[in-house]
Formats: C-alpha cells, structure tokens, sequence
C-alpha cells in the first residue's frame, strides 16, 4: 500500500527544519504591541540561530500601509478583513508550504477561506470574540447586550475605542440588530447617530492599548473589549467578567503574513512553521490568552486557560456571533464617513 | 597537409555524409515508430487513470446528492443515518450536512470531526461553492495525523450544503499503479500547479508545486490531451501526455524518461553506424595501396632532389626514369635548376643596394608611430571628461522628471480623498455647520479644485518627455482643424476669428503637436485685449537654414517656421524669455485664468523635437510666437531612458 510508506516516513512528531541551522541573521516580526508571541522566540532562536525582533503596530491602517509600502517587515500578523484587498495589491509573497510541514496543524475550518482561496498568501494564526467587559461588583442589574450599554444608570461610566471604528460602529449596528457588515447607508446612518447619542455619556479610549486602566481605576463599569482586557482585570484581582453579548458578538481571526519584499522569506517561513508546531502554540495561547486556529494546540495548554470560556467560547455561546468581513470599497467609504461624523462628536 | 592525408580526407567526405544521412534516416524513422509506439502507451494508461479518477468522484459526488436530497428533519431525528453512508463508503472520512446559514443538521466522522460549524464557515469556499449551487472539489489537504484528504462539497435541498472529506487512498493507488517501461509512471497536477497524487507519497506530503514551472500546466493551453518532451520538475528529461480529469480541474500526466523512451533508437543508430564503418574501412584499404605505389612514392624520390637542391647543392639532378606526368615533372625540374645557378649572381649585387634603404625607411616610421600615440591619449581623455559630464547631466534631467511625474501623480490619491469628503461634508452636514463652516468648507473646495489643476497641468508638462509618442509624419492642416473644433465655444465667447494658413507635413509627435497648437491659440485667445475681439492667424512656411550648429544633434539645415501672431494685449520685451518658465504669470489669477505651467509646456514639446520657440510682442498690439522645427528629426528621441522612467512613473 502506498500510503503506508508515505505514512510512517511522514510521522515525525516534528519535521526537520527546511532551513539551514547556521542562518545567522535578523527576521521582524511585526504586530500589535500587545503580542506576546515573543516569549517564544528565544527558543527559536536557540533552534535555527535566526534571531527575531518585534516591531509593533498602533493601527491596522498603519500595519497595511507599511506592509504595502515596504518597511523592513519578514512575518506580519494582519486581520482577515484585510487580506483580500493587500492580496489584490500584489504585495504578500506566495507562500512555499514544503517549508511549512507544520500547516497540516492548521484547523480544517480556518483552511481556503475566501478571504484568501488555497492559502497561497496567509496562513490562519489566533482568533476571537469582541464582547463587553464588565466590573461585575459596580452594577446590580446585569449587563447582557450591546444594547445595554445606552442604559441610563450607566451613563458615563462605559468606556468605547475611538481608534477602533470597525468594531465601534459594529457594536451599535448590532445593537440595532444589523450586520456589523452592513454597507446599508440608511443603517449605517441609523447606528452612527445612535452612537452619537452615546458619545456624551462614553469614556472614549484615544491611544490606550487596553482599556483595563478605565475599569481598575477608574469608576468606569463596563469597555467593549477582548479576552485580552478580562485578563488584566482578573490579574489585578478585580472582579470582573466577560459578556458575549445576546444581541451579537463580532469574530476577528489574524494571519501570518510574508511581505513579498522580505529579504528572508525562507527565514519567515521558518518562523511560522516553529509557531505552528502545538507545544509551541500552545504556549502563545497561554501568553496571549487568544485561541489559535489549530488543530492540537489546545490539549498542551494550561487547564485553567484550555477551559475558561472566555478563552475557548462554546459553539452554543457564538451561535449569534458573526465574523467581521472585507467591505467593498463603496462600504468602506460609507463606514468612514459615518465614522467621521462619530468623531466629531465626541467630546 | 600531405597528399596521402588529402586523399584519404576525400575518401571519408564521400563516406561520411552518407553514413549520416542513412543513420538519420533510419533514426528518425525508429525514433517516430518508437515514440508512438511509448505514446499510445502512455496515453492509454493516462485515460485509463482519468476515467477511474473521474469514475471516483463521480461515485463521492452521486453520494453527496444522495445525503443532501434528505429533509433536514429526517436526518435531525434519525441520526445514525448519516452513519450508515459511512459505513458503506470506506473512501469517505466524514460527512456533514448543514442548512442555508450553515448550521450543522447532522454528521459522522470516523475517527475526528475536522469539517464543524465553526462561525468561519460562511467564509469557507467549498461552503460558498455549494450554497451557490455549484460542486466543490477543494485541494489536498494533510491532517494533524498526517492523513491525506480532500473536501468535496455539493448543494443539498433548502438551499443547505453537504460535504465530505474524502481519504485519497484510491486516488493514489489509481495513480500509483500506473507504470510503464522500467521507470514510467504518473501523477496528478491541480489548476494551481500542486501534485496532489504520485507514485512517491513524500512528492506529495512535501506540498510540491510546479507554481514556478508554468511551462508545465499544461490543460492551460489544451482543454483535453497534450503530448510533448519537457524537463520535468524532477530535472530529467521526459516524454510525456498529459490529459485533463473530466469534471476537475486536474490534469494527469504519464511521464517517461526520454533516455528509455529512445533507447532502440539509440541502438539501431549504433549499429548501423558501425557497419558502415567495417564497410568502408574494407572499400577505402585497396584504393590507397595502388595510390601509394603509384603517385606517392614517385612525389617523394621528386622532393627528396628537391630538398637537396635547397640546401645550396646546385649541381644536383633527378634521377627518375619514369614516363608518365612525375617523370616529365623531375625533368623539367632538372632544367629549372639550370637556370637558377645563373640568375643567383646577377642577384646578389641588387640586394646590398636596397638593405641601406630599408633602415632609414624604418626610423622614419618610428617617430611617426610615437606622435600618433600622444594624440590617442589626449582624445581618450577628452572623451570621457565630456561622458562624466553627459552622465550628470542625464541623471540630474531624469531625477527632475521623475519627481515632478511622481509628486503630481502622488498627490491626486490623498486630493480626490479631501474633495469627496469635502463634497460628502456638503451633502450631509451643511445644515450642522454655522455660516462661517461653509464659507470656509466652500473655500476649501475652491482651493482643491485650483490644487487639481495646478497638478493636472504637472503631470502633463511631465508627460511630454514620459508619455511620449515616436515621430511620425503629422499633418499639421489637420492637428490645425482638430483645435478649431475643441476650441469652438471659446471662439464663440470671445467674438474671435481664428486664420489658418497652409500648413505642411512634419515628422513630429501628433499628440504633442496638437497640445502645442493648442496652448498657443488658446492663449491668444484668452489673453485678448479689452477693446477688441481676438484674431489669430497661424501661418507655416519651409527654410532653409545656413546656421546648421544645432544644441543637441539634430539636423537643422532645412526647418518648418510655425508661427502664431494675435492682436491680444502683448506683454514688455522684457519678459519675452521669462514667460516660457514654470509658474510664470505676467498677470494675477483673477484678472486672467490659468496654471502658468501651458507656455512651459509648449517649450518642452518644441525642445523634445529639436525645434525653438520664441515670443516678440509690443504691449497693448499684439504677440506672435515662432516656433522653428528641424525637417528631420535625430534618430535617438524620444531616448530609451525617457522611456523606462516613464514605466517607473507609472508603477510607482
């Protein structure tokens, strides 16, 4: 049988690196600031001799801009909704998957999306919900939907993003039971003056990278937020909690990316590889507190992280959950000047 | 070269070419014998595999229809019935079937559930393809475990999907099985150039792509069979069929190495050639006997006497009795020698005369061959001063151009940005502003659009060296013509006569020319005087010309003068040169319109054609432009550098 052959020559529980071991050289790993997939790298670094910087990001703006416009950039991390439109540029390399033996980890769901068909130019990293942190010990009446945060026993105690539209005017479009990828410009209109009802009585986040500070020191009671942001609270030892709201929380997944200007791309495919392998993923998991798109990660990590369901949200906690997508041009120009006009009103 | 080695040279003339000839011959004619015979070989063993393949899938695929014809309720409460297909079809690894949204209705799995109704679905492609009612046939895909799958999909009713992971085992031992001659064999190539079925498993789990050897897709260029040698991604050279899987986008190919695929060729070429070869050593053998006896022994008593002749014994004869054509030659050499004796005398005398000649001959030479040196070097050295010179100055040209094509075209992105917000500010929140917001709102649309035409007339005065046209022969009577017309209401407006002349053929840039006439007339009639309506007249004669020093290599003995007057408001000698510079206005935008940029344009289409132009007038009565264009036009414009920057404009 052939594919006995193939099996037991291929069941390497991991692969041999595809690059040479005596690369003596610098990869820029470029993400958020707040990444923390550099607890790993060391240990790449011990493996293969690459060493590996991290150079971050303060917006996605800012990110597709610098991958498009060539900065020194080896491996980036970007969101789906922004694949197509850097794919159609031209400007992400195509990726060699003999150099990626450790894809087949990828899960199956995440494989051939249509952000990116065959995944000739990403391959599926971390993935996550954007829901509503809640300082559960300042407010009696629970908070359970987008929609609550207009209550008027939280007026000005509710903290929002202003360098977050995407997900800002997502919120309100689904507080209104619309698509938070809605192109619809009676819709979109219809949430941007909902927020701008809002703004007066919201503590607005400008260049804070989590809104933790809001809720520990502040009075604030509840910040559109992520895992991210519970963790720090639950850290400082508050007592918080993390809500998928009932009226639709919004899904994000990012990539690995290769600028097809690197200079390194054996060295960047190296790279992603070695995060690929589980032990490893599972230690970004850890550190990050966002699951990954992987296969087998999630039995290496931490029990009290593999089973916290803020982590690993059930498929029942999602079933109104919807995944943010690309918007056509016309959309996003429809989205950026609602967005605008949000601006203009906060105080 | 002897005459023994010429003889037997000509010999194997006659030999060879027919040894070649028959050798070709036969070789082609087994070599075509021999690759139809691999061909139908390799072509039955191909269309054998794509039909099992084809029969494959279309099995898997009449299963999908079967599991998606069921209502949703029925496989909701009968949940082992999806199990059932399992069991009946070992090649499928799981099932899934899902409603219009994507919600799962029901599974099974042997061993994992890889396919789920995780929220990434409405994104996933075989999901999109089946809901759009089409059949999804997605690539190879490796599981954790290192399990070979592929994911095909397919509708299911109530606008619901059904898909299937499905084991590639019968698809590679379909593949695998094929095998022709010792190493002959076959795989599978998908559209996007990954093998996904090898006799070689790792070729496979190594994700191997011809994504770089596009030369090899070959269904691209034949929708059904194609048949050809190549190198394949392997590196060895084969003959190879290719042949397109109904129903997929797949492509199966049998290749053979091209060293077995000709090697009964190759034999019969040897032997034949090395029967030739026994042949002809047996013909050539007795040829060269009699030669030898005859001709060549005979030569050799000639030039022994001759050699010994050389060597100063004068008095010496051949002795060769002989009768035929060597005979009679030794004889007349014999009486040669005689004469020879004689003459050496009469020589010697003669030769002591022109030795003295020959040295003074020689130190006349010497000294002219060092004044010729000197005057090398100091040419050499002049050349490459006025080459670095050259260099600069085309760098310094280009590095101009470059910026000015790149700054414009850079800044319309973030403008056409400012004005459709500026215009959406308008539209929609006017009424939000005070009197003073939309004055200055409306200010700033003014301004934007005064930026759009300042950077509007840029990029053309970049074009006319990055965008430019090769010369051809341009009727200027017709550019004239077009002008009038685009330029009607204008004429209209102002009350204005424009006279055209009789205007010659010239070898020019059509586009450019046009432009240039343009400009001019436009100008003459924009800036006409307060009391009058304009009048123009453009008028064109040949000259001759006998100044013939020309700035940059064209011939300028014989020029076109163009020549464009007007009756307009004129403007101070003075200014005559400073008009033709960038941004030059001898007036303020409010009394006379424009970007200043339209006349330093008309410069450079005139500079880029070798031609001048230059502009007299008298304030209050009138200007008239002349330019002068050279009948023939240097071979080298517009330059190839021109050019390639004008693609670096574009891409950056």
């Amino acid at each position: 049988m052939v594919i006995c052959g193939c099996q037991s020559g291929a069941t390497q529980s991991t692969p041999p690196a595809p690059v040479a071991q005596s690369l003596d050289t610098e990869i820029v790993f470029y993400a958020w600031p707040e990444d923390a997939t550099s607890v790993v790298f060391d240990a790449f670094t011990a493996e293969t001799g690459i060493r590996v910087r991290h150079e971050p990001f303060d917006s996605l703006d800012e990110a597709e801009e610098a991958i498009e416009h060539g900065g020194a950039i080896d491996v980036a991390i970007i969101e789906s909704t922004r694949l197509p439109r850097l794919i159609e540029a031209g400007v992400l390399a195509e990726l060699n998957f003999s150099h990626i033996p450790n894809f087949k980890y990828v899960s199956q769901s995440f494989r051939d999306l249509n952000f990116d068909p065959g995944n000739r130019h990403s391959v599926p990293n971390s993935w996550g919900t954007t829901g509503i942190v809640v300082r559960t010990d300042r407010t009696e009446q629970p908070i359970e939907r987008w929609s609550d945060l207009w209550r008027p026993d939280l007026a000005g105690r509710v903290v929002l993003w202003a360098t977050q539209p995407r997900d800002t005017l997502g919120l309100a479009l689904r507080s209104l039971g619309y698509s938070a990828n809605s192109v619809n410009p009676a819709e979109i209109q219809e949430a941007a003056d909902r927020l701008v009802e809002l703004a007066p009585n919201a503590i607005w986040l400008k260049d804070a990278d989590s809104s933790a500070s809001s809720l520990i020191e502040g009075d604030a009671v509840a910040a559109m937020g992520w895992a991210f942001d519970f963790w720090a609270l639950q850290e400082a030892g508050v007592p918080a909690g993390y809500v998928l709201p009932a009226d639709g929380a919004m899904l994000w997944n990012d990539n690995f990316v290769i600028p097809a200007h690197s200079t390194n791309k054996v060295a960047a495919e190296a790279l992603i590889n070695f995060l690929l392998r589980p032990e490893i993923a599972a230690q970004v998991i850890e550190a990050n507190y966002y699951p990954m798109a992987h296969e087998t990660a999630r039995a290496y990590v931490d029990p009290a992280i593999r089973d916290d369901p803020v982590v690993y949200p059930t498929n029942e906690a999602l079933a109104h959950a919807e995944l943010q997508m690309p918007l056509s041009e016309e959309g996003q120009i429809q989205q950026d000047a609602a967005w605008l006009y949000v601006l203009s009103s906060i105080p | 070269m002897s005459l023994r080695h010429k003889i037997l040279l000509l010999l194997l003339a006659i030999m060879v070419p027919i040894a070649l000839l028959l050798s070709s011959g036969i070789y082609h004619f087994v070599a075509n014998n021999e690759r139809s015979v691999w061909q139908s070989r390799q072509s039955d063993a191909s269309t054998f595999a794509a039909t099992a393949v084809y029969d494959f899938l279309v099995r898997i695929q009449d299963l999908l229809y079967v599991v998606g014809a069921h209502e949703h309720d029925v496989v909701e409460e009968h949940s082992e019935l999806l199990n059932t297909y399992l069991a009946n079809n070992p090649a499928i690894l799981e099932i899934i079937l899902t409603d219009p949204s994507g919600r799962s209705i029901g599974n099974a799995f042997r061993d994992k559930p890889l396919l789920g109704d995780l929220f990434t679905l409405p994104q996933s492609r075989w999901f999109a393809v089946a809901k759009a009612g089409g059949m999804y046939v997605g690539g190879l895909q490796v599981a954790a475990d290192n399990d070979p799958y592929i994911v095909m999909a397919a509708p299911a009713t109530g606008g619901g999907t059904v898909a299937a992971r499905v084991k590639m085992d019968i698809l590679w031992d379909v593949v695998g099985n094929i095998s022709f001659g010792k190493s002959g064999h076959a795989y599978v190539v998908t559209a996007d150039g990954g093998i996904i079925a090898h006799p070689d498993p790792a070729v496979v789990l190594a994700h191997t792509t011809l994504q770089d050897r596009p030369e090899l897709f070959l269904q691209t260029t034949t929708p059904d069979t194609w048949s050809g040698n190549y190198e394949n991604f392997e590196g060895i050279v084969v003959q190879s069929v290719a042949r397109a899987i109904p129903g997929t986008d797949w492509t199966i190919v049998a290749e053979v190495p091209i060293s077995e695929a000709q090697s009964t060729s190759r034999l019969a070429v040897t032997f034949f050639l090395f029967g030739v070869l026994l042949f002809g050593t047996l013909v050539i053998a007795p040829i060269y006997w009699a030669l030898r006896r005859l001709v060549i022994q005979p030569l050799a008593t000639v030039r022994a006497g001759a050699l010994e002749i050389a060597s100063g014994n004068l008095n010496y004869r051949i002795d060769l009795p002989q009768r035929d054509e060597i005979g009679q030659l030794a004889a007349d050499f014999n009486v040669m020698v005689g004469e020879l004796q004689a003459r050496n005398v009469e020589l010697s005398a003669k030769t002591d005369a022109l030795s003295a000649e020959v040295i003074e001959h020689q130190a006349t030479q010497a000294a002219l061959r060092s004044l010729n040196e000197t005057l090398e070097a100091r040419i050499a050295e002049r050349t490459r001063d006025l080459e670095a010179a050259n260099q600069d100055l085309i760098r310094s040209n280009r590095e101009l151009q470059e910026f000015a094509f790149v700054a414009s075209h850079d800044l319309q992105e973030p403008l056409r940005k400012i004005q459709a917000f500026g215009d959406r500010l308008l539209e929609r929140y006017a009424p939000l502003l005070d009197e003073r917001g939309q004055d200055y709102l409306r200010r700033m649309q003014a301004s934007s659009e005064r930026l759009q035409t300042l950077i509007d007339a840029l990029l053309t005065y970049s074009r006319i060296t990055t965008k430019a046209q090769p010369f051809v022969p341009t009727d200027l009577n017709q550019i004239a013509v077009d002008v009038l017309a685009d330029l009607d209401t204008r004429i209209a407006e102002t009350g204005g006569r424009v006279c055209v002349g009789e205007l010659a053929t010239v070898c020019a840039d059509p586009l450019q020319m046009r432009l240039l006439i343009q400009n001019l007339v436009g100008n003459a009639l924009k800036f006409h005087h307060p009391e009058r309506s304009p009048h123009v007249t453009v008028t064109g004669a040949w000259r001759d010309n006998q100044d013939v020093s020309s700035p940059n290599g064209h011939d300028v003995r014989r020029v076109y003068a163009l020549q464009v007057s007007d009756n307009g408001i004129g403007f101070e000698r003075d200014y005559a040169e400073r008009i033709f510079q960038m941004f030059q206005r001898l007036h303020g935008r409010s009394e006379y319109e424009g970007t200043g940029v339209g006349l330093a344009i008309c410069r450079k289409i005139v500079e880029r054609h070798g031609g001048t132009i230059v502009a007299t007038a008298e304030p209050g009565r009138g200007a008239t432009f002349m330019i002068l264009l050279p009948e023939r036009q240097a071979a080298t414009a517009p330059s190839t550098d021109e050019q390639r920057m004008a693609n670096n404009g574009q891409t950056g």
